[in-house]
């Protein structure tokens, strides 16, 4: 299935997606749900979080890597807008649709956290043998609560319990 | 005569032990204190997630999207 024909969103593989950016050599940092996952948390989410490093070299491994994903940004029009360096850099929020599934690139999170804060407050977790970066449950937490969404506020109880049970 | 004999059948089950309807035997009853939060949360599932590695997480989760996926899958044939 092509990204974001007709509407549908295609299955996420979050570990093939995981790979890909690997192989890319594209720097970033797991937040979000998926995060939140890693970390011990009995939930479920659809799309792939992350911030990435924002120096041009890096912009341009993703950007290389989103074209060979096919990726477009998730547009209700249904119109077909591929993400250039210039839109990942300057966008704060890019929810992207790839060949892999939903794929959202941040600029940041939490109260706009740079990269230097994000990689204080994540860990490397090995997953299927890779090294992930990845936020911290405490600091994924409080960007969800200062995101304030409805969906965050639902997820929060169950973030909260899962990070006093990790002790 | 017929209709007593399904109830009676059902008792003589549970009283012998036998069948789907018999109580559980002592000492192996689910222990359910401490399994959920003052407010709902379940623990036990936190708990068993907890015990996994990231790599089983994550493997969790992409099961529960496969199944969803397969369902939506079939509901559409």
């Amino acid at each position: 299935m092509q990204p974001g024909h007709s509407g549908q969103i295609v299955k996420p593989d979050y570990l093939e997606l995981f790979r890909a950016l690997g192989r890319a050599g594209v720097d970033y940092i797991v937040v979000g749900g998926v995060a939140a996952i890693l970390e011990g948390a009995p939930i479920t989410t659809l799309d792939l979080d992350i911030v990435c490093r924002r120096d041009d070299d890096n912009l341009g491994r993703l950007t290389e890597l989103l074209d060979d994903l096919e990726a477009r940004y998730r547009d209700p029009a249904g119109r077909v807008i591929r993400p250039t360096p210039d839109r990942l850099a300057s966008n704060k929020i890019n929810l992207l649709e790839t060949s892999l599934g939903p794929l959202d690139v941040m600029q940041s999170v939490g109260p706009d956290w740079d990269w230097a804060d994000l990689v204080s407050r994540s860990r490397i977790l090995e997953v299927g043998g890779l090294d992930l970066r990845v936020l911290k449950l405490a600091s994924v937490i409080e960007s969800k609560e200062l995101a304030d969404r409805e969906k965050d506020r639902a997820m929060l109880p169950v973030l909260r319990r899962t990070l006093e049970e990790k002790g | 005569m017929k209709n007593d004999a399904g109830p009676k059948a059902v008792s003589t089950a549970r009283e012998t032990g036998s069948g789907l309807g018999n109580p559980p035997a002592p000492g192996i009853e689910p222990d359910l204190d401490g399994a959920f939060a003052d407010d709902g949360v379940d623990l036990s599932l936190i708990r068993w997630m907890l015990r996994l590695s990231p790599t089983e997480r994550l493997q969790a989760a992409q099961d529960l999207i496969d199944a969803a996926w397969a369902l939506r899958t079939d509901s559409e044939a």
